[in-house]
């Protein structure tokens, strides 16, 4: 324990000094761990009144946002950085917000005393910290959970590591010497500079792999990722572990695998049938499946959701269970005028290719209506007669209804198993506006953020880049500004820089201020798109 | 350990020699720089590992005033050696059939002790008891030789090896390992997407590189050992000479001298890493960065060796040189100032202006594969050029001709080769052409012998027929006789080139012929001592 202790206080500095930022993960709010634990076959905590843990909170970056938009429940945060709990203390009182709690304290302090949770949520904990901590976290993960809970937990992992980790064995090696964590981030990018610039791709074919990954990296850790690269790749832990041995700890501690927040990961069917034929016959389970899986992949993160060896899941994915989910689409139809009429293929995809086809008309209607009102997520009962209006003369005859709705959630989890781009499943429905009202009010938490300047929190839980323009306005939509007050505000400041078409500077005022409005239309509107709005 | 001697007993490894693990090599590169190692013609030799002293038997047969002892698990593979030893009637060589961890002092003294392929493949108390054997079985001024598996390079290898591993968690029997392994690498190399996310195709095309480079057809016991061994623990080079230096060692080189060298390396990477590394286990630890290093082959000192500086040239006069390079251009003019190339078979080429250095190489060509030493290769080349010979240690001409030589060794050495001593092997076929011993004995088991330079040759056709009658019994004559015998028997077919049948006279000349090149082929392979 004595070493421990030592490795606790060395990390205890260093978020000191180079503080993580401060950021939310949308892969860990309860909406996503309720969601595939409900396919699973669980019945989960309901999201409005629940109580969630997030050990390894941070400034409350992650925590704070959920807060916000689910006010009936319950969040309680620690972290071992008093400077960063310090910090997210600042935000919580300026949002006057009362059911969140943060607090400094070490994980190895936790007793049952702090309570019982629905959710727990453990980013990017468990491969940096010493073996008994993470022993200690899978323990809160079983002591802490409500018997219907799900604990979500992230790990670095093999064999994507492998490669990554040789890398991070490099460039502790050229900063073994340095103290100073600025200085350590500087040398590390000499040398990846130096890797990139100097490995030979010709003759040795070990090299022009290394050299791939090097400039992998180079490119991911872009210069204003510094704390990643201090606290993912140079520190002092960096255990990754494989999938199956994971799964083996969490057993241990008497948990279980349940799955992963990226659901279609966890599937083989993605996979051309051969290979996937194949796979189902080399792997008795679903861990020894998902190993495969990720040997295949090379993974090298993972989200993994764990519950009590006591709940029982179904391995079937149930359509009949879809009626719980509200779903949203942020796909597009391939064709300019998509036909409703039975018999007629619809192709819907999304920017990074994924796609699928349906010629069931009451299935084409509810993807259209999904394209119109996203990004809203539609109870799926409603989208059912919402897509019936809109097959009009065409509609579904009550006969034929329930097989009609129930092929409509086979196509939808289908979609949904693929990509969850080109279909969201959701166990509830953030409360935010499309239109923009005359006085318009964006969500307090992005309000706080920009006055920061930190990046942005949606009430989907996405992080979102802050430009210069919307750092000046968000802060003022705060319902009681309207839209004169916004152009008078845009007017005042030098951070708007407009220019015409051809890059000439605007001179006219009449034209200036025409441009102006334009503008504030355009970014009321992103806004709108961009889930920030909700009044 | 028990694991791994059963493991060995089960599927012997191919034991073979390996070149850059014989003395001569040790030797070589130690003298390089700066120790005087024991010279190898009265030696004594030690190798931790020496499966069926398929390593061991070739060196003490060429070696006759040395003396060898070899150590292995595997009790399988020591009593084959021993059957091999006893057929040889070998006196200088000993295989024992012994766990290392029960070497002590009093083992004996040795001045080249060899561990290849043990030290990754075994326990960390294994390790550290062979390292400790490194230093309380050597001789003050002794060589040795332990290569291992490093990283970065084994990182990739460890993401193929880690997937067998656990497809194979439940298969116990070595020969279904092997069968379920190459299933397993066939259907990864053709299951991961080439267009999936970066890191798939990455793997993608790595999977299929082990696929075609490391799993060929057959060596399933290299496969089995090196893949699919219990223990693999691969270690930076760094950590490796701090391990050494805690068992009072210090890292001297590597057999594979080359790679110590920053200056192959581009001129601004080369300028780059001097800035960035301090010392030589610095440097040589980014190289291994840069290029990926899988494997190494270190060669370990006594700590308080003190090594003598710079490579001065009358140093370079203890070297035997070969080699294989061809004067690019037919029109070689070793008189003249021009400046003419040389090309290694791989390619590679080495320019001069300088005379003497012009007809000392085109001297080796002549010779290859036979190793000149320094001053008889100066002394030829004078010969060839009517000059006389510098005596003067410090005459500029012999300075230029060590400094032109090294350079074509540090390039690479296929242009070069330095050795400590020219084996006995002939050029010249006498009427009762003599193979070697060991690789005669060899011949009987397989198409793979070792020559007389300590390399593997592949025999196929008629010199591997007509190897069991070369051991000085049969004169030329009675060799044709045999040939003869084939073709009557129909063992040996020879036609005329449009197919038909020769006729008898014709057949003899034939006949006599493919004597001729076959003896010719074996010679220049360094197989023939007399």
């Amino acid at each position: 324990m004595g070493e421990f202790k030592a490795a606790v206080q060395a990390a205890e500095n260093i978020y000191d000094r180079v503080p993580y930022p401060v950021i939310s993960h949308s892969s860990t709010h309860p909406d996503r761990l309720a969601t595939v634990a409900t396919l699973l076959g669980m019945d989960p905590a309901p999201l409005e009144q629940c109580r969630v843990l997030e050990i390894g909170c941070a400034g409350g970056g992650n925590l704070i946002p959920m807060a916000q938009a689910l006010p009936d429940s319950k969040f309680v945060g620690i972290d071992l950085s008093a400077e960063q709990v310090a910090q997210g203390e600042t935000m919580r009182t300026a949002l006057r917000l009362t059911n969140v709690t943060l607090q400094q304290m070490d994980i190895m302090e936790v007793t049952p005393a702090l309570g019982d949770f629905d959710y727990i949520i453990a980013h990017g904990i468990y491969s940096w910290v010493p073996l008994p901590v993470r022993d200690k976290l899978l323990e809160i993960c079983r002591q802490n959970l409500a018997p219907n809970g799900v604990a979500y937990v992230s790990y670095n992992t093999y064999p994507g590591w492998n490669m990554l980790g040789a890398l991070r064995e490099m460039m502790r090696y050229h900063t073994r010497r340095l103290v100073d964590p600025q200085a350590q981030i500087t040398e590390a990018r000499v040398l990846l500079d130096f890797l990139a610039k100097s490995i030979s791709t010709d003759g040795n074919t070990h090299g022009s792999f290394l050299y791939v990954y090097v400039n992998y990296i180079k490119d991911y850790f872009l210069p204003k990722n510094d704390a990643f690269l201090l606290h993912d790749e140079l520190a002092e832990i960096n255990d990754p572990i494989y999938f199956h041995q994971f799964a083996e700890q969490a057993e241990k501690h008497g948990l279980k695998y349940l799955g992963d927040v990226q659901f279609s990961s966890m599937l083989a069917t993605n996979l051309p049938a051969e290979i996937s034929n194949q796979l189902r016959r080399m792997a008795n389970n679903t861990v020894e499946l998902e190993q495969y899986l990720d040997f295949l992949t090379n993974r090298m993160f993972r989200q993994s959701l764990l519950c009590h060896q006591a709940v029982r899941l179904s391995a079937q994915l149930n359509p009949t269970r879809l009626r719980r989910f509200y779903v949203a689409s942020s796909a597009l139809a391939e064709s300019d005028k998509p036909s409703l009429a039975p018999g007629q293929v619809e192709r819907f995809q999304t920017p990074d290719g994924a796609n699928f086809a349906t010629d069931q008309p009451l299935a084409k209607a509810a993807m259209l209506h999904l394209i119109d009102v996203w990004p809203q997520a539609v109870a799926f009962d409603d989208l059912v007669t919402q897509a019936q209006a809109r097959l009009g003369s065409r509609q579904v005859g009550a006969d034929r209804l329930d097989e009609e709705t129930r092929m409509l959630g086979a196509n939808l989890l289908k979609a949904y198993s693929y990509s969850d781009n080109l279909v969201e499943l959701h166990v509830y429905a953030p409360r935010f506006v499309s239109d923009i009202s005359e006085r318009p009010v964006a969500s307090p938490v992005a309000r706080f953020q920009a006055r920061q300047g930190h990046s942005l929190t949606n009430l989907r839980h996405e992080r979102l880049n802050l430009d210069k323009i919307s750092a000046l306005i968000l802060p003022y939509l705060d319902g009681e500004h309207d839209r004169a007050g916004l152009l008078a505000l845009m007017q005042a400041s030098d951070a708007v820089e407009i220019t015409r078409q051809d890059g000439r500077p605007i001179e006219d005022p009449a034209e200036w201020n025409f441009a102006l409005a334009e503008l504030l239309q355009a970014k009321l509107q992103q806004f709108a798109n961009a889930a920030l709005l909700v009044g | 350990m028990d694991q791994i001697q059963t493991a060995y007993d089960q599927i012997p490894y191919n034991s073979v020699s390996f070149p850059q693990t014989h003395p001569d090599r040790l030797a070589t590169v130690a003298t390089l720089l700066g120790l005087d190692p024991p010279p190898i013609e009265r030696c004594r030799v030690l190798e931790l590992g020496c499966a069926s002293g398929g390593n061991l038997l070739p060196m003490a047969q060429g070696l006759p005033g040395s003396e060898f002892v070899g150590l292995d698990l595997s009790g399988r593979q020591v009593s084959e050696g021993q059957k091999a030893i006893a057929a040889l009637g070998l006196k200088n060589i000993v295989l024992l059939h012994q766990n290392l961890l029960e070497v002590e002092p009093d083992f004996g003294q040795f001045d080249y002790i060899i561990a290849h392929g043990v030290y990754s493949w075994v326990p960390p108390a294994v390790q550290a008891k062979l390292l400790d054997i490194c230093r309380r079985n050597l001789r003050p001024n002794g060589v040795a030789y332990v290569s291992y598996n490093t990283y970065p390079g084994w990182r990739l290898h460890s993401t193929v090896r880690d997937m067998l591993l656990y497809h194979l968690q439940q298969v116990a029997e070595p020969a279904e390992r092997i069968s379920q392994a190459r299933e397993l690498i066939d259907f990864l190399a053709e299951s991961i997407l080439a267009e999936g996310n970066p890191h798939a195709s990455f793997l993608h095309s790595y999977v299929n590189y082990v696929r075609e480079r490391f799993l060929p057809d057959g060596d399933d016991a290299y496969l089995f050992h090196n893949e699919l061994a219990e223990v693999n623990e691969p270690v930076y080079f760094h950590q490796f000479a701090e391990r050494a230096a805690e068992h009072g060692l210090k890292y001297l080189g590597e057999a594979q001298f080359q790679t110590m060298l920053a200056t192959n390396l581009p001129p601004k990477v080369a300028a780059s890493l001097s800035r960035i590394a301090r010392n030589t286990i610095a440097l040589e630890q980014y190289m291994d960065f840069l290029r990926n290093r899988t494997f190494r082959q270190t060669l370990l000192c006594h700590q308080e060796v003190q090594l003598k500086g710079k490579l001065t040239p009358d140093r370079l006069a203890y070297f035997y040189m070969a080699s294989s390079a061809l004067p690019e251009s037919p029109e070689l003019d070793i008189f003249s100032t021009r400046v003419d190339k040389f090309r290694a078979p791989n390619g590679d080429t080495l320019a001069t202006d300088h005379p003497i250095t012009k007809a000392a190489l085109f001297h080796l060509s002549r010779m290859w594969p036979q190793a000149v030493q320094f001053n008889d290769l100066l002394a030829a080349a004078c010969r060839l050029l009517n000059i006389n010979v510098p005596q003067d240690p410090l005459s500029p001409d012999r300075q230029i001709l060590g400094a032109n030589l090294l350079k074509g060794f540090t390039y690479n050495e296929d242009l070069v080769e330095f050795h400590v001593y020219a084996p006995h092997f002939t050029l010249e076929i006498g009427d009762r052409p003599v193979v070697s011993p060991v690789a005669r004995y060899e011949a009987r088991r397989g198409s793979r012998v070792t020559n007389l330079r300590h390399e593997l040759v592949n025999l196929e056709g008629l010199p591997h027929s007509m190897f069991p009658y070369l051991d000085g019994s049969w004169n030329r004559a009675g060799l044709l006789r045999i040939l003869e015998k084939w073709v009557a028997e129909g063992v040996l077919e020879v036609r005329q080139e449009d197919g038909g049948p020769m006729a008898a006279n014709q057949l003899r000349d034939t006949l006599a012929e493919m004597l001729e090149s076959t003896l010719r082929s074996l010679a220049n392979a360094a197989l023939l001592i007399s």
